[in-house]
Parts: C-alpha cells; structure tokens; sequence
C-alpha cells in the first residue's frame, strides 16, 4: 500500500516523522493497512493543525495524536467485529494459528487497556516505552517537572497492570 | 527514604535510568516495604509484555517526483538476487583469470618473475596455478554449495595453460 501526501507544507514533516508515526501506530494496532491510514489520518491534523497554531513540540504532538487516532480507530474495529470475533471463536484454531492469534490478542489487551489511561500517563508510556525517550527529555517536551513524568509513568503502568489483571492469572505477582 | 520518594527512584529503575546510588537506596527500601516491592513487579511485567508483545515493521519513504511515497520494505525477489551474485561471481573469476593470465604468458607490463633468470622462479607459475587449483578444489570440497566459484576459476585456469 502507497500512501501519497500533498507536497510542499507538510512535505518535511512527513520525512522527518512519517516512520515514527508509522511506527507508534502499527505497534498499537497491529495492522500495517490501518496503521497506513492513520498516518494519513495524523499528517491531515498536522496540516490544519499548522494553519491554525503549529505545535510547540512537533514530535509529541504527532506521537499523542497518532495514540489517540489508533485508539480510536481500533475501538471503531472492535466494535465492528465483535460478531465476526464471536464467530472465530467458536471456531476451532490449527495448533500453528494459536500463536499468532495469541499474539494478536495480547496487542489488542495491551492497546485497549492504554486506550483507559488518561491522556498525560498514556503519553508518557508512549514516549518512554515505544519511543525510548529519557524522563528529562519527556518533562522537556511536555512542559513540565521530571517528578510528575515519573509519577505519571509509575501510575500509568500500574493502571496498565489492572487492566491487563486477566493475563496474570496464576502467576506470582500480585 | 519513604514511599513517596520510592515511587520516583520505582519509576526510575522502570525507566532504567536508575543510578548506583539511587539503586542501594532503593534496595534498602524494598527490603522493607511490601507495598513498593509488588508496584515494581508489576511495572516490570506490564513492561515485559509491552516489549515483548509488538514490534513495528521497517517501512520505506521514497521520493517519486514531485510526491513523498510511503510503502512497506519491498524485498528483491530471491532469483533476481541470485543471478546478481552469479554475474558478479563470474565477473571477478574472469576479471582473476586475466590477470593470472597475464602473468605467467608475460603479457602485463611487470616483468614475469621466470624472466628475472633465479632458476628457483622458472617454474613457479604452473605450480602457482596449480596451487590455486587445487586450493579452489579444496575449498568447493569444504562447502559444496558454492560450485560455480570453483568451476569457473579452474575453467578459467585450464584454458589459459
């Protein structure tokens, strides 16, 4: 799949950012055609975005508004396949499937449970987790103090860890 | 050190930029406090599957005109590949042969070492060829898979004596 974008005013943008935003997305939804649609979806916001009042920090503001859209996006799937889910399932699953399925299951836990995380602890999971990013340098972009990204961090995983409460069943932790 | 000041250092070793110092502190802390201890397991299992669960395909991002295109990695298909390196494999062995070639028959603008006269030197090329003869021969045995560099060497070789 080509995704074709207009030239010139988000032209270098686009090469600076297109991976990432591919990136971030496709690790939450699992699926290269949609992870191609938001980020046409995202550099359509960036543009009118620019118009209006272009952001402070590009980077973060690309990485949460590529977040929301895929949740959003994987929501509007989920609903929609819920039928079709429900079907599958009662379907018997070839031993070689089970893993990928296994897989695919665990991303979508996992980009459901960050889809119920408020918008500043689901940030900062983003940047540290998938973009790698050090607590200074997320405090830097977002404006605010190391201590809060932390907190924010440790309350975020904690968060996650509830929301995922059904993967640990029988383990040790708590 | 109390809880609240254990949950920035918790979020630090999460983060992995826990320094040495911070991490003694935090050990000593742990060490008493059930509380923080479980709050760290489970970052590190929530981590775990996060890392574990997704990683993202590498996409290209190409210029055609005057448009940025954005696609998926496309791979060469095998057999174009393999003819590139069968091409290539010949090119060098018949770019070698030439040379060797014009060694021993005198044909290079260097003097062929038999001309220098050492009587140790007259007969030095055909065991050079022969040398790198059976060292090819040798090497085809030690990896069978690659014949085609054996063959065409010697092919080359036997016709330039």
């Amino acid at each position: 799949m080509i995704i074709r974008v207009p030239p010139a005013d988000i032209e270098l943008a686009f090469e600076q950012y297109a991976r990432d935003v591919y990136g971030w997305a496709y690790r939450l939804l699992r699926r290269h055609h949609d992870a191609m649609d938001v980020v046409q979806e995202v550099f359509l916001k960036w543009q009118r975005q620019c118009a209006a009042n272009p952001p402070e920090h590009p980077r973060g503001w690309l990485r949460r508004t590529t977040v929301n859209q895929s949740i959003d996006l994987q929501r509007r799937e989920r609903r929609r396949n819920e039928v079709v889910s429900e079907q599958m399932r009662a379907e018997p699953v070839a031993p070689d499937s089970r893993l990928h399925l296994d897989r695919a299951a665990l991303a979508d836990d996992v980009a459901a449970a960050m889809g119920r995380l408020t918008e500043p602890q689901r940030d900062v999971l983003m940047a540290k987790v998938y973009d790698g990013l050090t607590f200074a340098e997320i405090a830097a972009e977002q404006g605010v103090a190391p201590s809060t990204v932390k907190t924010h961090y440790v309350r975020a995983l904690r968060a996650m860890h509830d929301q995922l409460s059904h993967r640990w069943t029988g383990e040790d932790v708590p | 050190m109390n809880c609240h000041e254990a949950e920035l250092r918790v979020a630090d070793a999460l983060g992995g930029e826990l320094s040495d110092h911070d991490r003694r502190e935090l050990d000593a802390h742990l060490a008493g406090c059930d509380a923080c201890r479980d709050e760290l397991a489970r970052g590190e299992q929530v981590l775990g599957v996060m890392r574990t669960s997704i990683s993202a395909p590498t996409i290209n991002l190409q210029r055609e005109g005057d448009r940025l295109v954005l696609s998926r990695r496309v791979h060469r298909p095998r057999f174009v590949a393999a003819m590139l390196k069968y091409a290539a494999v010949i090119g060098l062995s018949f770019l070698g042969g030439v040379a060797l070639d014009g060694r021993m028959l005198g044909g290079s603008s260097t003097p062929p070492i038999a001309s220098r006269g050492t009587p140790a030197s007259v007969s030095s090329a055909p065991a050079r060829t022969r040398s790198v003869e059976s060292a090819l021969v040798a090497a085809y045995q030690r990896n069978p898979r690659q014949p085609d560099l054996a063959k065409c060497m010697v092919a080359v070789l036997g016709a330039s004596r």
